[in-house]
C-alpha cells in the first residue's frame, strides 16, 4: 500500500524492531530537508549503540542510558546535551480509602515520616549517575505550572523516627515497628510494618538499585520492605488495580501497598493532575485515591480560561497531592541526548513527548 | 528385538510424549496460572470488553472443553495470538527462529570441530601435558555458564577481532544504497560468529572425551599396529579407524544434547541481543506474553522430541544391537 | 590398556572394616583430581558459612564509587551500585551453594524414592515409573524451568523446588539399575525368606548399599543446580532480594559493566561458578565411576544427566 505523508519525510523501509529509513518527500511544501535520509534504529543493547556512536555509524542518540553517560562523555567526536527531563520517579502509595489491609499507610504523617528516611541524593548519584534533581510536585520540572512552594522533603531520618515513635508504632524485637490493633469499622489486628513493593521491569532506569536505596532508608525507620517484581507495565498495573477493577462499585486497589514507578509528564499539567482523580480509577490512576473536593478542582481548572486564576487552582491541587502524600516524588530525570559533532541543530526535550519532532539537523 | 518393532515403539513413544508435552503446556498456562484475561494488555478496557475477550478465548467454558479447543487449535496450527501485538504466535516465533537456526548450526559445527581436534590431539599425545591441558581446557569451558562466557568474549575478544557484539545486521547497511548479496551474507556471518563461538566452546567438551576414548581404543587395536607396520601414514590410520568410530556417538550426542543447546542459546542470544527465538522468549517473559511463551515452549519441546526420535532411529539403523 | 574400562560386576558389599580406614579408602581420595575437587568444595563451603559472619549490614549498600577499580580498599573493586565485590562474592557463595545443595537434595530425594521403588518392586510399578521418567526426560529442561519460574514467581524457595523437580531423572535411573542388581543379592533373599517385609528390606538392606552411589550422583547434581540457578537468574527470574553468583553476573549485564570497562564486576562471579562446578564434577565423577563402573557415562555427566549412557564405541570389523 502506498505511504501517505504530511511532513518532510516519507518512509522508504520499515522493519519491526530494526531500522526504519525515512527519505525526504520531494513534494513537501515546507523547507527542504538537509539530510538525504534519516534512519531510526531500534537498539536492544546499550553496548552496541555506544560502539556505533563511537565508530561514527550513529549520529544521534535519544536518551542515553544512565549507565552509559560516563563512557559516552569520554568519547571523542560525540557531544552530550542535557536538560530537565519530563520523567519523574516516585514511591506510589496505595491511597484507596477503602483498602482492607495496612491502613496505617493511609496516614500522611506515616508516609511523610518514612519518606524522610529515603536518601534521594544517593538515588541521584547511584541510579542516575548524578543526572537528576530532586522534585516535590507530581507535576515535574518540565511544566511552568509546577508549584515551587511544596516541602521540600528533608532527608532527616532522626525526625522521621521521632514522628513514628510519637504515633505509637513501637519497634518489635527484631527492629521492625509494630502497628497496634485498631477497633471500629475498619478494625485491624496488630501487625508488623512489613510491606511488599511492586516494581515494574520496564523502566528506563535501574529500578532494582532504586529499590535497594529506598529499602535501606525504610529499614532505618524500622519498616521492612520486600521487592515484588511486577512484570512489565501492564502486568504491574494489573497488580495495583486488581483484575476485576470497577469504579462504579468501588472495587479495586486492594492488594498492593507500595510501588516504585515513574510518570512522564507534559508541559500542561492537566494529565498529571488527572491521575489521582476518581475518574481515572482502573485507567490511569495507580493510587486509587478518591477525593470529591479534588475532583471538583480538577473540573474547574480544566475550564478556567484566565491563566492566573488557573495557576492558583493548579497550585492548590498540587499542594493537596503533596499534603496527602499520594506519591513521594523522588527525582526528576535529566534528559540526556548525545550527538555526533559532525551534525548540529538537535534540540533537546522540546516539551516532553514532542522530543525531536521539530528539530532540523544539518551538517556542521 | 526386531527392527520394525523397535521403530514402531520409538515412534509411538514420541507421539505419546507430544501429547504429554501439550497437556503439560495446557496445565501450566491455563489451569495453574489463572485467567489469561487478567493479563490482557488493556489498561483502558471496559469490563464488558474484557468479558467479550474472555468469551472469544473460550475461557468461560469448563477446563475440559478448553483443553479440547486448545488441542483442536493446535492441530490446525493455531498457536493463538500474542497478547502484546495481537499477531499470530506462529509468525511471531517463526521469524526469529530463522535467525536462531543458522547460529545454532554454526555453533554445533564449532563444537564438533573443536571436540574432534582436541580429542585427536589428546589421544595422540596421551598422558603428556598436551593431553592434560586439552582435557582440562574442555572441562573448564564445559563448566562455564554460557552467558558469562559470552560476556567474557565480548569483553576480551570482540574488540580484538573487530566483530560486532549484538544484533544480526549492521543498521547502517542498506540505507542509502542496496548492498550486494555477498555483503549481506558477510554481514550476517560476522554477527553470528561470536554467539556461535560461545555456544561451541560451551559444548565441545563432551565431544573431546568421546573422540579421545574412541581414538585410544582404536589405536590400541592389533590390526592398527599391523597397518602401521605395513607403512601406512599415521594420519591415514588415525583418520580411517579411530575417527570413524567416534563419529557415530558424536552425532547422536548432538541430537540428544538439543535440550541443552536450546537452553544455552537462549541465554547467549540475550547477552548478544541476537534477534532469535531465545531473545523473543526473554521479552515474552518480561511482558507476560503467555501465548508466546506457551507457543515457544511447545515448539522447542516438539523439536527435542523429533530430534530424539531421529537420533534413536539413526543409531538403530547404524548399530542394530541397541535394544534398550 | 585402553582408557575405557569394562567391568561387568557390581562390587560385593564391603566386609566390616574400621570406619576411618574405609573413609580413607574411599574413591574420593583415589585420584588427585577428585581430591582437589573435594578440597576446593570444602573451601568454598567454609567461606560461605564463615564469611558472612564478618559482614555487617546489607552487602549491597553503596560503600564506594560506582564501578571503582580494584584497590587496596576494595580488592575486587565495586559493582554498579558501589558495593564491595569481595563481600558480594562471599554472600553470593552462601546463596549459590545453598541453592546447589538444597536443589540437589530435592532431586536426590525424588529420584532416590522413585529409583528404589521402581527397581525393588519391579513389574507394573517399574514400567509406569520408568515411562514417566522417559517423558520427563524428553522435555527440554531449561525452557521448562523458564516457563515455570515465569508463571510461579521469583522466590528462592520456588527456584530450589523448580530445579529439584526437573533433575531427578538421572538419580532415578541410576538407583533403579543398582537396586535391581542388589535385589538379587543372596542376603536379601535370605532376609526375605526369614519373613522381612518389603519396606524393611528396602530401608535396611538395599538403601545402605545405594547410599554411596546416591551421594556420587548428588554431588554432580549440586554442580548442575548451581549452573541452572545462574540461568534462571540471568533471565530476570531470580529472587530480587537475594545475592547469588548468578545475580552478580546478571547485575554486571544490566548495569552495563562492559561499557564501563569494569571487568572486576564480570569476571569473578563466573570464575567462582566455574571452579565449583568443576570441583563437583571431578569429585562426583570419580565417586560414580568407582561405585558403578557398569554405567559409563562418558566422563562428563554434568549435563548429560538427562541422556542415556553412551553405548561403547563400535568395534571395527
Amino acid at each position: 500500500m502506498p505511504i501517505v505523508t504530511a511532513g518532510a519525510y516519507t518512509v522508504k523501509q520499515y522493519e519491526k524492531k530494526g531500522t526504519t529509513v525515512f527519505i525526504p518527500d520531494k513534494n513537501f511544501w515546507g523547507p527542504p530537508s538537509h539530510a538525504d535520509a534519516v534512519a531510526l534504529t531500534y537498539y536492544t543493547n546499550a553496548d552496541s549503540m555506544i560502539a556505533d556512536l563511537k565508530q561514527g555509524d550513529l549520529d544521534w542518540v535519544d536518551q542515553v542510558p544512565f549507565e552509559a553517560i560516563k563512557p559516552v562523555s569520554q568519547t571523542p567526536g560525540v557531544k552530550l546535551d542535557e536538560a530537565a527531563g519530563a520523567e519523574t520517579t516516585n514511591i506510589t502509595w496505595n491511597s484507596n480509602p477503602r483498602k482492607p489491609k495496612n491502613r496505617e499507610l493511609l496516614d500522611p504523617r506515616v508516609k511523610r515520616a518514612l519518606s524522610m528516611c529515603v536518601n534521594r541524593q544517593e538515588i541521584i548519584n547511584v541510579v542516575f549517575q548524578g543526572h537528576a534533581t530532586t522534585v516535590e510536585s507530581i507535576v515535574g520540572h518540565i511544566s511552568p505550572m509546577e508549584n515551587p512552594h511544596l516541602g521540600p522533603l528533608k532527608y532527616d531520618c532522626k525526625q522521621g523516627n521521632a514522628i513514628l515513635d510519637k504515633l505509637g508504632y513501637k519497634r518489635g524485637p527484631n527492629g521492625v515497628r509494630i502497628v497496634p490493633a485498631t477497633t471500629g469499622k475498619d478494625a485491624q489486628k496488630a501487625h508488623p510494618m512489613a510491606y511488599n513493593v511492586l516494581t515494574p521491569t520496564s523502566t528506563d532506569f535501574n529500578v532494582n538499585r532504586e529499590f535497594q536505596i529506598v529499602q535501606e532508608g525504610f529499614k532505618a525507620a524500622g519498616v521492612k520492605l520486600t521487592q515484588q517484581v511486577g512484570g512489565d507495565s501492564t502486568a504491574t498495573y494489573a497488580l495495583e488495580t486488581d483484575s476485576k477493577c470497577d469504579p462504579t462499585k468501588n472495587i479495586g486497589y486492594s492488594h498492593f501497598d507500595i510501588a516504585l514507578w515513574d510518570w512522564v509528564g507534559y508541559v500542561d499539567p492537566d494529565f498529571q493532575l488527572s491521575v489521582v482523580t476518581k475518574g481515572q480509577w482502573c485507567s490511569w490512576s495507580d493510587t486509587g485515591w478518591d477525593n470529591p473536593a479534588y475532583d471538583k478542582l480538577y473540573e474547574l481548572q480544566g475550564t478556567t480560561v484566565n491563566p492566573v486564576k488557573r495557576r492558583k487552582i493548579v497550585w492548590k491541587m498540587q499542594q493537596m497531592v503533596y499534603d496527602n502524600v499520594l506519591y513521594t516524588q523522588l527525582v526528576n530525570e535529566q534528559a540526556v541526548d548525545a550527538h555526533s559533532t559532525k551534525w548540529t541543530g538537535f534540540r533537546i526535550q522540546l516539551g516532553g513527548y514532542s522530543k525531536q519532532y521539530y528539530t532540523s539537523p544539518h551538517k556542521v | 528385538m526386531r527392527g520394525t518393532d523397535y521403530v514402531v515403539k520409538r515412534v509411538f513413544f514420541a507421539v505419546v510424549t507430544v501429547f504429554v508435552a501439550v497437556t503439560l503446556n495446557f496445565i501450566l498456562f491455563r489451569t495453574l496460572s489463572g485467567d489469561a484475561v487478567s493479563a490482557l494488555r488493556c489498561r483502558q478496557c471496559t469490563p464488558q470488553f474484557k468479558a467479550y475477550e474472555r468469551k472469544q478465548l473460550g475461557l468461560d467454558q469448563s477446563k475440559l472443553k478448553q483443553y479440547w479447543l486448545y488441542v483442536d487449535n493446535l492441530a490446525h496450527g493455531d498457536l493463538g495470538r500474542s497478547l502484546r501485538t495481537q499477531e499470530p504466535v506462529w509468525s511471531t516465533l517463526w521469524d526469529p527462529l530463522k535467525n536462531t537456526m543458522p547460529m545454532v548450526i554454526l555453533g554445533t559445527l564449532f563444537s564438533i570441530v573443536f571436540g574432534v581436534i582436541t580429542g585427536v590431539m589428546c589421544a595422540w599425545r596421551r598422558g603428556t601435558g598436551t593431553d592434560k591441558a586439552g582435557l582440562w581446557g574442555s572441562l573448564a569451558f564445559y563448566s562455564m555458564p554460557p552467558q558469562w562466557l559470552g560476556l567474557m568474549i565480548v569483553l576480551f575478544v570482540a574488540g580484538a577481532l573487530g566483530l560486532p557484539t549484538s544484533g544480526i545486521k549492521d543498521p547502517t547497511l542498506g540505507i542509502l544504497s542496496t548492498p550486494s548479496t555477498w555483503t549481506v551474507i558477510v554481514d550476517r556471518l560476522r554477527h553470528m560468529v561470536l554467539p556461535a563461538l560461545t555456544l561451541g566452546l560451551v559444548l565441545y567438551g563432551e565431544y573431546t572425551l568421546i573422540v579421545r576414548s574412541s581414538m585410544l581404543e582404536t589405536l590400541g587395536e592389533d590390526y592398527v599396529l599391523t597397518a602401521r607396520a605395513k607403512g601406512l601414514s599415521n594420519w591415514a590410520t588415525v583418520w580411517k579407524h579411530g575417527l570413524r568410530n567416534a563419529m557415530l556417538p558424536v552425532i547422536t550426542l548432538v541430537a540428544l544434547s538439543l535440550g541443552f543447546i536450546i537452553g544455552g542459546a537462549i541465554t547467549i542470544e540475550y547477552v548478544f541481543s541476537y534477534p532469535g527465538i531465545g531473545l523473543e522468549i526473554v521479552e515474552a517473559i518480561d511482558q507476560r506474553d503467555y501465548p508466546i511463551l506457551q507457543g515457544a515452549f511447545l515448539l522447542l519441546t516438539f523439536s527435542v522430541i523429533f530430534f530424539n526420535l531421529a537420533a534413536d532411529l539413526l543409531y538403530f539403523k547404524l548399530d542394530p544391537r541397541v535394544t534398550e | 590398556m585402553t582408557a575405557v574400562e569394562q567391568v561387568s560386576e557390581v562390587p560385593a558389599p564391603r566386609a566390616r572394616v574400621p570406619r576411618l580406614r574405609r573413609v580413607l579408602e574411599s574413591p574420593v581420595f583415589a585420584t588427585k583430581q577428585s581430591l582437589a575437587g573435594l578440597i576446593i568444595l570444602v573451601l568454598f563451603v567454609l567461606v560461605a558459612l564463615i564469611g558472612p559472619l564478618f559482614i555487617h549490614g546489607d552487602v549491597r549498600e553503596k560503600v564506594g564509587p560506582v564501578f571503582a577499580p580494584p584497590s587496596s580498599k576494595f580488592w575486587l573493586g565495586t559493582d554498579g551500585g558501589g558495593a564491595d565485590m569481595v563481600k558480594l562474592l562471599v554472600m553470593g557463595a552462601r546463596v549459590s551453594l545453598l541453592v546447589g545443595f538444597a536443589a540437589a537434595a530435592v532431586s536426590a530425594l525424588i529420584g532416590g524414592v522413585i529409583g528404589l521403588l521402581s527397581g525393588f518392586v519391579g513389574g507394573k510399578t517399574d514400567i509406569v515409573l520408568m515411562r514417566i521418567t522417559d517423558y520427563v526426560l524428553v522435555i527440554p529442561d531449561i525452557p521448562l524451568m523458564i516457563v515455570v519460574a515465569a508463571l510461579f514467581g521469583r522466590s528462592l524457595t520456588n527456584i530450589i523446588l523448580i530445579i529439584g523437580v526437573i533433575y531427578w531423572t538421572s538419580t532415578a535411573r541410576l538407583l533403579r539399575a543398582q537396586t535391581k542388581s542388589i535385589r538379587e543379592r543372596v542376603y536379601v533373599q535370605r532376609a526375605r525368606a526369614l519373613g522381612a517385609s518389603n519396606t524393611r528390606l528396602m530401608l535396611r538392606h538395599v538403601l545402605p548399599q545405594l547410599t554411596p552411589l546416591l551421594i556420587a550422583n548428588t554431588v554432580l547434581l549440586i554442580a548442575y543446580a548451581i549452573f541452572a540457578e545462574t540461568f534462571i537468574t540471568f533471565l530476570g527470574l531470580g529472587d530480587p532480594s537475594v545475592v547469588s553468583w548468578g545475580r552478580l553476573i546478571e547485575n554486571a549485564f544490566t548495569d552495563d559493566a562492559i561499557l564501563n570497562n569494569a571487568w572486576w564486576a564480570i569476571v569473578p562471579p563466573g570464575v567462582c561458578v566455574t571452579i565449583v562446578v568443576l570441583a563437583c564434577t571431578m569429585m562426583g565423577q570419580a565417586l560414580e565411576d568407582s561405585f558403578n563402573p557398569r554405567l559409563r557415562s562418558g566422563h562428563l555427566s554434568v549435563r548429560r544427566f538427562r541422556l542415556r549412557p553412551v553405548p561403547p564405541p563400535r568395534e571395527v570389523e
